[in-house]
């Protein structure tokens, strides 16, 4: 009988130690200074964003420590998180009151955390930082809705296409315009061993970003008319939807599966002679030539309905969950702090050739144009800039922004259309119509 | 029975079909880890390079981005799987041995927690450790991986108990023996290599596990496969130090399987002949 007890005993130790040897102290580093003085406790600031490549992370810290040492009374701390999982978890943060104080967001993700209620409308703030640093309208224009700006934008993503000069040369071709011209450069850059395009096909973002990039040079940039109705089957859509089925002929047969990696992997291996892509400066820089006078980059070509190119943008943006006084103060002066040049160009650069200024004063920030990778590929970051500047994201345009699209977008539902024209082999007639009927189930949920 | 040589070519080369099949995923991880950057995406493929460490180093030495996450990951599965032993132990004893109403139910009710995609608990945990203020924690991550290794576990230990006859238990019940007796004196030491399988089993299921840590860690105690995942972005992916963080997760369990294989043998087919 004793040594049962004993045993007893025995067990329940192994599993309380299991459990003391889990418990170690895990406070994240940032946060590590977060005891002050006697008395006066540091306002906290929790930033949650996506960016979670180490060398993103780490240039992110950078700029937290400087702030953090230079505001002794503020402490900033970041959580890298993960875009697939952060659609769920930041609501369930909230429900949970374990939000943090800020929260990087993309245009269709701020409604989806605007129904619950926390966040806080920024259009002072924006107001008083576009007096100093002058926003491009098109980056603030996804965020203002309902009376309100919900977030402040800190950094552009668009599309151009990527090619190198000299495959061009070598078949005759000068950079297309139009699309008519396209297809002649795809069709005449389609060769032994090369493809003229790399297009996706699939359901998922990368697809919905590139066949986007068609519809706003189609003139089927608007999802939505201005009562919020749907809009999305109609003859521009589809003629978008055509062209992208006669591209794709010229593209590889694995192409339906990709994301922005296998694209650039294409590119990077010369197998794809033109890519649509954010950016294609590091991984060519590192894995492929990395010669910056035969790195081309170009607007997207338009239809020849339309007057001139346009692609989609995203404006990345941050927003204010705290309704504590004192820490969307504290918040709002690490904001100032980022967005001052100098700095904002450092932050942009956290991926050189990939993040593009939201300001007029952030475009001329000698930090943003210093980096080693910048003055490399300035021609290339020059003309992604201009760009940019014609930059559309569906849902967000021309004020008709209704915060519906989170639906559409988050099923990836202009993707799924592409996919049944592309893989299924339905008419871009009937499969826009097919879009249409999935983005209204999709809206009725 | 002799085969023919031509039986035997094809049972040779169906192997080798198999190996090529599964190793070659492998294999050109390994070899994306290794080679030079610059011939990752090269066309046609380049077959012959001379292997370098970069990708290793720079992971895991200098910046050693990715060390502490190794660490974390061998805390983290490492304390679900000694968490998960005793637990898993004393339920599989009680369920083979006892005579409990319900005893099916349990069963069935265990098989079908690991029949539901982790991901579904996953938000419902996470408001839990949120309100426990242990989110971030490596205790909260050891905790909800129980959800996963403990019915895997009861039903694996079961079976190893179920192998051992009662008759032995009940001699030494008949001398006196209570069932804790019975139990660490008798049962265990026969199911020794049934325990270890279980255990390799829910360490390997802990390692792999992406789903919780990487919702339930921060920076500082993110695992090795939620690192990994880190070098996915939209633009500038690091092929080589995905692949070099992929080669370092493969290790471990590689490592355990490799060292403990007799058990697992022992232990797959513990009972197979009956008397």
């Amino acid at each position: 009988m004793k040594t049962d007890k004993l045993s007893i005993l025995l067990l329940v130790a192994v599993a309380l130690a299991a459990l003391a040897g889990c418990a170690l102290p895990t406070a994240p580093a940032a946060s590590s200074g977060a005891e002050a003085g006697a008395g006066s406790a540091p306002v906290e600031v929790k930033i949650w964003h996506m960016e979670q490549p180490p060398h993103r992370v780490e240039r992110i810290q950078q700029l937290i420590d400087e702030f953090n040492a230079a505001n002794p009374g503020i402490v900033v701390s970041q959580e890298p998180q993960n875009w697939g999982e952060i659609y769920t978890k930041a609501p369930a943060a909230v429900a949970a009151g374990n939000a943090p104080e800020l929260l990087f967001a993309i245009p269709d993700f701020t409604p989806i955390l605007n129904r619950l209620g926390k966040v806080q409308p920024m259009e002072e703030f924006v107001a008083e930082m576009d007096a100093l640093y002058s926003f491009y309208p098109s980056a603030v224009e996804p965020y203002t809705y309902d009376d309100h700006t919900w977030a402040v934008p800190l950094y552009n993503m668009a599309h151009s296409m990527w090619y190198r000069k000299s495959v061009f040369a070598e078949a005759g071709i000068t950079p297309p315009t139009t699309w008519d011209e396209l297809l002649v450069a795809v069709e005449a850059l389609t060769q032994e061993g090369q493809y003229g395009i790399g297009l996706p096909a699939n359901k998922q973002l990368y697809t919905d970003q590139v066949v986007y990039d068609f519809m706003v040079n189609a003139g089927a940039d608007e999802i939505y008319n201005e009562d919020g109705t749907l809009r999305f089957n109609n003859p521009q859509t589809v003629e978008a939807y055509d062209f992208y089925r006669q591209l794709y002929q010229f593209s590889p047969p694995d192409s339906p599966n990709w994301t922005w990696g296998e694209a650039e992997a294409c590119f990077a291996n010369r197998t794809c002679a033109i890519i649509p892509q954010f950016t294609v400066i590091t991984t060519y820089d590192t894995q492929a030539e990395g010669d910056p006078e035969d790195l081309g980059v170009m607007a997207i070509p338009h239809s020849s309905n339309v007057d001139a190119s346009g692609t989609i943008a995203y404006s990345n943006a941050v927003m204010l969950l705290t309704e504590d006084p004192a820490k969307q103060a504290a918040a709002q002066e690490f904001l100032r702090f980022l967005l001052t040049p100098g700095n904002y160009g450092r932050f942009l650069n956290m991926e050189p050739g990939l993040f593009l200024p939201v300001t007029e004063a952030g475009s001329q920030d000698e930090s943003f144009w210093n980096d080693p990778l910048a003055v490399k590929y300035q021609s290339q970051l020059e003309t992604m800039v201009e760009n940019a500047k014609n930059g559309r994201l569906f849902g967000f345009t021309n004020g008709n922004t209704f915060p519906s699209i989170a639906a559409i977008s988050a099923q990836n539902l202009v993707a799924q259309t592409a996919q049944l024209v592309v893989i299924d082999g339905l008419s871009a007639a009937d499969a826009v119509a097919e879009g249409q009927r999935l983005m209204e189930e999709a809206l009725a949920e | 029975m002799a085969l023919k040589p031509y039986q035997k070519l094809l049972v040779y080369a169906s192997w080798a079909a198999v190996l090529l099949f599964f190793l070659t995923p492998i294999v050109w991880f390994w070899a994306l880890a290794l080679r030079p950057q610059a011939t990752a995406f090269a066309m046609p493929p380049v077959f012959w390079f001379r292997p370098q460490l970069d990708a290793f180093y720079y992971t895991f030495v200098d910046p050693g981005i990715n060390a502490p996450q190794l660490r974390n990951s061998i805390l983290v599965s490492t304390g679900a799987t000694l968490l998960n032993l005793p637990f898993a132990l004393a339920a599989a004893y009680a369920l083979a041995r006892f005579p409990l109403r319900g005893k099916r139910f349990f069963l069935l009710w265990y098989l079908s927690l690991l029949m539901a995609p982790p991901v579904v608990y996953l938000i419902p945990y996470f408001i839990l450790m949120s309100r426990l203020h242990l989110t971030g924690s490596y205790l909260s991550m050891v905790l909800i991986l129980q959800t996963l290794t403990i019915p895997m576990s009861i039903w694996l230990l079961k079976s190893f108990i179920d192998e051992v006859p009662v008759e032995l238990e009940e001699a030494a019940a008949v001398d006196g023996a209570g069932w804790f007796v019975r139990l660490t004196q008798i049962t265990l030491p026969l199911t020794l290599p049934g325990i270890v399988v279980t255990s390799m089993f829910a360490f390997v299921f802990s390692w792999n596990n992406v789903v919780f840590p990487l919702v339930l860690s921060n920076q500082a105690t993110m695992t090795l496969p939620v690192g990994t995942m880190n070098y996915f972005a939209t633009a500038g992916i690091t092929w080589n130090y995905i692949a070099a963080t992929s080669v370092m997760a493969m290790l471990p369990p590689m490592a355990i399987f490799l060292l403990l294989g007799r058990y697992i043998v022992r232990g797959l087919t513990f009972g197979a002949v009956k008397g």
